[in-house]
């Protein structure tokens, strides 16, 4: 009788259990429509609660909720959530809430992980919704700027961000160690990778704690973003532009991390790897950003100022960063998420939302609407590091594979973080990492 | 017509079962099912963010024994950090425990400091570490240097940080083993010490041939909790390195937790959790079965 009971048991966990694992759909049945089946002429009236996720600071999700209001005034039925979300985690967490039923109804995307999101039909497809929205004007986004959102005709995401990286820096410390700043070395032409290498190292020489230049992320966890602006300033980067080919192992590639190691272990110039140092400090001489990062400068008590990213021996390169609205297929109110997106995307709000992020939109985009909402911004910074940088800037690395790219790869960049390491090897050894994922 | 009432055994069968009924249940629903349902997933292909799945079998596992680039340094990894803190952890509790479970004047003061650390956050005790192991403006280096001493990378360097990793663990920690460790020593007949010390026992023979033995039940019970816990490690492996430098920390844990929501493969993850699974209760297992040759005294 006793048996007959743990048997029982177990077989109503063992039941249990497969109704679990079945939760989702079998392979063959993803849903090309919106879960609730309406179209953007049916956005219902029913009450909705859009949950939106970002990684956005105070200041942000301050404006966000500002145009959410302007939005209810006409849509009194539609309440919203902002989750902010660290950028650290952001990808890990959004994955965890998908897979726990708790998903987002839209939200923030960063352009790493973008293309493999859209692989795995995660996103909607937003081209029917937007390509024939006269009020929308799809048009007034150029191809380039959509192109990392876009696979054949479908389009799932619409950037609002693409800001240029630049060289923010301290010009209390310039001025001290006796240097032109990286804007008056731009404006004569002479602001190239070598001359950034030899700013810093005068900065880190004044001998009072100040030190050349600290990376926007923990160097180990986030190399990308310290190697590719340089590598493909030198005529290198991380992959070739189909996603099939390592290109970290040429030999302007191993040059360009040759100067960043030097930086590293011989003029002690950059702060190294798990070293804690902040540029809001004041005694950190340049660092690399973008816009959205500017008003964490509103307290600080030094002179600072922005320039364009260093030219190479391949002229100038700019880098951009770039996040899209995107709305997630598991979103069971995908019609009202994406009249919002129209909403927060229009001519007004984008214009809005320039304060922080420059805008793709051509009509949004120029130096007085990113001016007007900055006033403390200086108005020729704005226009050379970051107007002048978006037409040709190049999106930072993103693959179908990036997480597996990454872990592959790191573990190969790790040993560039020390002093004497072969540089040559160990990009080569990166290649040699990246190679499986490549061909994909 | 008199209603026939059960007899009190029953009542009492019924009753006790009652009282278990509500954690039997959440035992049931929050760990049996789950387990199982990670067991069902880890022969599934399938994808974390769209929810889709198929039947793949047995492929995830014979791409972890066959063609995963990782796995088997991720195995040497958790053996090496479980093996090192239980040592580590084990054997500094015994000895805080045997100079501290005396009552003498103190002891609660520092009993209390050593177990402090226990209830501190870990995201706050992490995050306090990692400032004191920068290389250059890091505390512990800072005072090397004054004495003339260099020190290591110790986050950044392969040969240096997951010793540091688990140190951070084990000074975490070691308080809670310490105070299991002196409610045994308190349990200890005073005795038989004594009778030692008459036929002419050092301290140290004492502690060898008597005190061990008698708490060796207890110091079983340490290790396998010690065991369990370090094969589960994954707070100090985020916050401290993320599995680096070049994956020299990248435990079972926390490569469980990449593949599932960095690289969205679900059905892998889970078959890499039935493997943690197993390797900690084969462990449990063999020292559970060991304990007849080494555990002296079971009451």
């Amino acid at each position: 009788m006793k048996k007959n009971k743990l048997f029982l048991v177990f077989a109503a966990m063992i039941v249990m259990a497969m109704i679990f694992s079945a939760c989702g759909s079998d392979a063959d049945t993803v849903a090309a429509e919106p879960a609730d089946g309406s179209t953007t002429e049916e956005v219902s009236n029913e009450p909705v609660n859009i949950k939106f996720t970002l990684w956005g600071s105070d200041a942000h999700i301050a404006l966000l909720t500002e145009i959410s209001e302007a939005y209810r005034e006409t849509h009194p039925n539609v309440t919203f959530e902002f989750v902010g979300i660290p950028v650290t985690d952001y990808v890990s967490k959004l994955a965890v809430q998908l897979a726990g039923n708790d998903q987002p109804d839209m939200g923030w995307m960063l352009e790493s992980p973008a293309l493999g999101w859209e692989d795995a039909g995660a996103l909607v497809d937003l081209a029917p919704y937007l390509a024939d929205d006269a009020d929308f004007n799809l048009t007034d986004f150029s191809e380039s700027s959509l192109s990392l959102w876009t696979q054949g005709d479908a389009l799932y995401g619409i950037p609002f961000s693409t800001s240029p990286m630049f060289i923010a820096y301290n010009a209390d410390l310039f001025e001290a160690a006796g240097l032109d700043t990286p804007s008056e070395s731009f404006a004569k032409g002479e602001w190239t990778w070598e001359k950034f290498a030899e700013d810093a190292k005068a900065i880190t020489d004044l001998g009072d704690g100040s030190i050349g230049y600290v990376h926007i992320d923990e160097i180990s966890t986030n190399p990308w973003r310290l190697l590719v602006p340089v590598m493909e300033a030198y005529g290198g980067g991380s992959w070739n532009a189909d996603g099939s080919t390592c290109l970290m192992n040429t030999d302007e590639s191993v040059e360009a991390a040759t100067l960043i190691h030097d930086m590293l272990y011989i003029d002690n110039s950059i702060v190294k790897p798990n070293e804690k140092v902040d540029f809001t400090s004041g005694t950190v001489g340049m660092t690399m950003r973008q816009l959205s990062w500017l008003s964490s400068l509103a307290d600080v008590t030094f002179n600072w100022d922005f320039a364009p990213l260093p030219s190479g021996p391949d002229g100038t390169k700019p880098i951009v960063g770039q996040a899209a609205v995107v709305v997630f297929n598991a979103s069971p109110n995908q019609a009202a998420a994406i009249d919002f997106l129209k909403f927060l995307l229009n001519e007004e709000n984008s214009a809005k939302l320039s304060q922080f992020f420059p805008q793709a939109r051509a009509s949004v985009l120029d130096a007085g609407s990113i001016e007007a909402t900055n006033p403390t911004l200086n108005p020729e910074s704005i226009q050379t590091a970051i107007i002048d940088q978006i037409k040709n800037g190049t999106v930072l690395p993103s693959h179908v594979e990036y997480s597996k790219i990454d872990l592959a790869v790191r573990a190969e960049l790790d040993k560039l973080w020390t002093s004497g390491a072969d540089i040559a090897a160990i990009m080569n050894s990166a290649c040699d990492a990246m190679a499986p994922y490549l061909n994909q | 017509m008199k209603r026939k009432s059960l007899p009190q055994a029953k009542l009492d069968n019924l009753a006790g079962h009652l009282f278990i009924a509500p954690q039997f249940i959440g035992f049931i629903f929050f760990v049996a099912v789950p387990i199982l349902a990670v067991i069902i997933f880890s022969f599934q292909d399938r994808n974390l963010l769209t929810g889709t799945w198929e039947w793949i079998g047995f492929d995830n596992y014979s791409f972890m024994f066959t063609k995963d680039p990782y796995f088997y340094k991720v195995v040497r990894n958790s053996l090496f950090f479980s093996f090192g803190l239980i040592i580590m952890n084990v054997s500094l509790a015994l000895f805080l425990a045997l100079i501290l479970f005396q009552n003498r004047k103190g002891m609660v003061f520092f009993r209390t400091l050593f177990f402090s650390p226990v209830v501190t956050s870990t995201v706050a005790w992490v995050l306090v570490w990692s400032f004191m192991l920068q290389s250059d403006q890091g505390t512990i280096n800072q005072f090397l240097k004054l004495i003339g001493i260099q020190g290591p990378s110790w986050l950044g360097s392969t040969g240096w940080a997951m010793f540091s990793v688990i140190f951070i663990r084990v000074i975490k920690n070691v308080g809670l083993n310490m105070i299991i460790l002196i409610a045994a020593l308190k349990d200890v007949p005073h005795d038989l010490v004594e009778a030692a010390r008459v036929d002419g026992a050092n301290t140290l023979q004492c502690i060898r041939k008597i005190i061990i033995p008698m708490i060796a039940p207890t110091i079983l019970l340490v290790i396998i909790i010690t065991l369990i816990g370090s094969m589960n490690v994954f707070d100090h492996i985020m916050l401290l390195t993320a599995g680096g430098p070049s994956n020299s920390t990248l435990v079972l844990a926390y490569y469980v937790y990449y593949q599932a929501f960095l690289t969205n493969e679900i059905g892998y993850a889970s078959a890499l959790a039935v493997v943690l699974f197993l390797v900690v209760l084969g462990l449990t297992f063999l020292q559970w079965n060991m304990r007849k040759k080494w555990v002296y005294y079971e009451q």
